[in-house]
């Protein structure tokens, strides 16, 4: 255990002690003798934005269940309790135990956003941990990592030892199950490694070598292991009914970002939207009924206490039995002040009943995500939304009583044109006009419009990943046009910063090669990078500069359907074909149907289901 | 329907523990032990609660307070009993009792009684009493510097016999003392105990380590308020 008392001396020094104590209800605290595995979750980023991930308390509780497993939680200490660590000889620790992080059998990392890969340094290193894998010897923890940019790991891959590629729930009680087994015999980290690759979804990457060509591009990657797969095909969780969920979770002493209860109503996304990495790799949809998910809700309230129930997917409207479930919600605690909220919603007259009726308990704002100005560039995106879906649930919600609403945009879209984002003024106006187009004594409430543009980032294993991303001048000049051009008092626009969206470009398609970058950065103090006024962009440049690696390559150059990617080993079921159709059709400004409607063959169903996907309403 | 005024803990972890979240929390522990609170009407409805003073981040205490209103008949004794079970070891009701004070707890609070533990080398244990009896008496002047409406930093004097009631220490151990405390409360200021042990280290008594232990809150009579 670290020295508590020591701890106990600095924390009043320290922003939100909280943070940094554990003790909150509904977290394990066992008896470390009798468990044989210790698993620290780490989640790179500040307590409160870990305590808001859901699959931190999915996969908390999911360890936990196990006897013989004693999961513990560690997150980035902010700067100021770094700098406390550091000076006082305070290593990083869990935050059940205060056992330090060596003690740990496994550190496994969630990969929620690349912005977060220098925490993950920092936090190994202020755990006394050697940062490469290849330096840390076989009493020191396993490093593993898991989470949405597992899809791209290779900027990770001298520092993690092993990744899980896919959903984690069943693929985490297989390796420890293996890790227990390899631990009886004198334990070895190479035979470990070696007999964890052989499961599906894992992903070893010293088994691997990346060869380039003289242009830099990839030529062919190596299998430098027997034990080791050519392919990794991502885990999926069959059926969402019978798969592990907790029955609690953590309630936090401190204002966290997502406060509630969360019911994840189905995984997977049917839309098909070209930039949506999400829209790709949960595929296919697998939906929860909705007596599970009441039941859920009821055992989650009694255990927190919350007030709040969110009902939470990729796009909650989509959910077969919406109706059904919220109104079965409704029926059940709108008496005890409970309100419900239903975020990523798509709104047509069906939803806008239940909405009303959502309202009773607590009034909120209303959120719209066009993606785009234009219906050219709405289809080129496949957002599959008229202006018409647009403007007429916004008049309704108007009619009902709302004054308030938030405009998501993107700007650099693959092909966009000045008119294109200007499109993005034009909108927020009609709206607007829709607002006052109304008899003076219906008018209520005070307007504010609040459109937001983020700079896009093409992601892999989307049909834009090929695209080259916009310079950071001309995501600069269209956000400066934008903000030159909407001058209404009720219509407020807001941008990314430019700079982070081209760094996050640089890593989310990133090779082997940026680890050495990633490493260089940390050293010059980059911590944070997600947070705006944490990033430091000019170190950033340096030390790209100084390990001789450009970062135009990896974000503004357009490449080949042929050329070979970092992530092409990776197979999440969709695939290569249908990626390349979706992107010709992109050229074209075609749209691709729901494939609610009908199958689109994007793969997903031969590779990893075998049978059509249940979702298809024709499938009869 | 009675309104129930209940004294609780906070003790260990819990100190680092802001007075806001420890609203929030008490009115979910009220949610997860399933009693049927009042709620004020509007849109936003909320719980009606009160609470006694904020306490200072990093402060230990069995002298918290707070007042519910229920929309059920509920004994205090089994409000007390339901809560105790859904909340830590380290905040639980220590008494629970109807209330028809019309007064906020705030109103009601005149003093606050503090257990201080100090340790530091060498440990002059008349020297430390002298300078608490001269700041009980006679009384110490101090700098409080405080952001007025304007962000700009203001200086404020500060007279010790002013805020404190009683002070004294005794030896608890080698190079160890307890200070027991009752600080004079009231809505227009108080002194924190802080402020006491800033002054006490600035007087090179260098403290190496220290912990705090509220009490109680006492009324004007200086009995509990419950």
């Amino acid at each position: 255990m670290i020295d508590v008392k020591k701890l106990d001396r600095e924390l009043l020094s320290v922003e939100k002690p909280a943070r940094y104590v554990g003790s909150e209800l509904n977290s394990v605290v066992k008896d470390k003798e009798k468990t044989s595995v210790r698993f620290a979750f780490a989640f790179p980023d500040v307590y409160e934005v870990g305590m808001s991930h859901t699959g931190l308390h999915i996969l908390y509780h999911m360890l936990n269940s196990i006897e013989n497993v004693w999961c513990e939680r560690v997150f980035a200490p902010w700067t100021d309790m770094e700098e406390v660590m550091r000076k006082n000889s305070i290593p990083l620790y869990g935050l059940e135990s205060k056992d330090e992080l060596k003690e740990f059998d496994f550190i496994g990392f969630t990969l929620q956003y690349e912005m977060s890969y220098t925490n993950i340094l920092n936090m190994l290193d202020l755990g006394g941990i050697p940062l490469k894998s290849k330096d840390r010897t076989d009493n020191m923890p396993i490093v593993i990592a898991g989470g949405p940019c597992a899809y791209n790991p290779e900027p990770l891959h001298e520092i993690v030892d092993l990744f899980t590629v896919g959903e984690a729930e069943e693929l985490l009680p297989e390796l420890l199950g293996i890790y227990e087994k390899e631990k009886l015999n004198g334990f070895n980290k190479l035979k470990f490694l070696e007999k964890a690759s052989q499961l599906e979804g894992i992903y070893v990457p010293q088994f691997y070598e990346e060869v380039y060509n003289e242009d830099n591009t990839i030529k062919e990657r190596k299998v430098l292991n027997n034990n080791a797969k050519d392919i990794i095909t991502k885990r999926i969780i069959k059926d969402m009914d019978k798969v592990y969920y907790p029955d609690k979770s953590i309630l936090p002493y401190i204002d966290v970002v997502h406060d509630r209860v969360v019911l994840e109503l189905f995984r997977g996304c049917t839309r098909g939207c070209r930039f949506c990495q999400a829209g790709m790799v949960y595929r296919p949809v697998r939906e929860k009924k909705s007596d599970t998910l009441v039941n859920q809700a009821e055992s989650m309230l009694n255990s927190t206490g919350h007030d709040e129930i969110s009902l939470t997917s990729l796009s909650s409207g989509d959910y077969s039995c919406l109706p059904d479930l919220t109104l079965k919600l409704l029926d059940k605690y709108e008496n005890d002040n409970v309100s419900i909220s239903l975020p990523s919603l798509r709104l047509d007259s069906m939803t806008f009943d239940i909405i009303q009726r959502l309202q009773e308990v607590r009034k909120s704002g209303l959120t719209f995500a066009p993606e785009a100005g234009t219906q050219r560039m709405r289809d080129v995106i496949n957002k599959n939304l008229t202006e018409e879906q647009i403007l007429g649930p916004v008049e309704t919600a108007f009619k009902l009583g709302w004054s308030t609403v938030k405009l998501y945009f993107m700007i650099g879209l693959p092909g966009e044109t000045m008119e294109d984002v200007l499109g993005i003024k034009e909108l927020s106006y009609k709206i607007k006009d829709k607002f006052f187009a109304r008899p003076k004594e219906e008018i209520k409430g005070n307007l504010k419009i609040n459109s937001s543009a983020s700079c896009f980032v093409p992601k892999p294993f989307t049909p834009f990943q090929w695209t080259a991303q916009n310079s950071i001048e001309e995501f600069y000049d269209k956000a400066k046009m934008l903000q030159r051009e909407i001058k209404d008092k009720k219509v407020s626009f807001s941008y990314h910063e430019p700079k982070l969206s081209y760094l996050e470009a640089v890593f989310a398609r990133g090779d082997r090669r940026l680890s050495k970058v990633l490493i260089s950065a940390w050293e010059k103090g980059c911590r944070f990078d997600g947070w705006y006024d944490m990033f430091d962009f000019d170190k950033w440049m340096e030390a790209f500069n100084e390990t001789n690696v450009d970062p135009d390559f990896f974000a503004k150059r357009q490449r080949e359907i042929t050329e070979v990617l970092p992530w092409d080993f990776i197979d999440v079921g969709v695939s290569k074909k249908y990626l390349i159709s979706e992107y010709e059709k992109s050229l074209e400004a075609m749209t691709t149907h729901d494939c609610r409607l009908g199958c689109t063959n994007c793969g997903v169903n031969h590779r990893l289901i075998g049978g059509a996907c249940p979702h298809v309403q024709n499938n009869k | 329907m009675c309104k129930i005024i209940n004294k609780y803990s906070k003790t260990g972890n819990l100190k680092y523990i802001s007075h806001l979240d420890v609203l929030r929390f008490i009115q979910r522990s009220v949610n997860r032990a399933g009693i049927r609170a009042k709620y004020s009407e509007g849109f936003n409805p909320h719980m009606k609660t009160s609470f006694g003073f904020p306490l200072s981040l990093g402060i230990e205490s069995i002298g918290e307070y707070f007042e519910i209103e229920l929309n059920e008949n509920l004994p205090p004794e089994e409000f007390k009993r339901k809560m105790n079970s859904v909340m830590p070891k380290e905040m639980q009701i220590i008494k629970s009792s109807c209330s028809d004070n019309t007064n906020s707890i705030m109103a009601r609070c005149a003093y606050a009684e503090y257990i201080i533990g100090i340790e530091s080398e060498n440990l002059d244990m008349d020297r430390l009493n002298n300078l608490l009896s001269e700041m009980l008496e006679t009384g110490v002047v101090y700098i409080r510097q405080k952001k007025n409406k304007k962000k700009k930093l203001v200086n404020k004097e500060i007279n010790t016999k002013e805020y404190i009631r009683y002070l004294k220490a005794d030896k608890s151990g080698d190079n160890k003392a307890k200070i027991e405390a009752v600080f004079i409360t009231s809505e227009t200021g108080s002194m924190k105990v802080d402020e006491l042990l800033k002054l006490i280290n600035d007087r090179a008594f260098n403290l190496d380590y220290h912990t705090i232990m509220k009490v109680d809150a006492l009324d004007k009579d200086m009995e509990p308020i419950l």
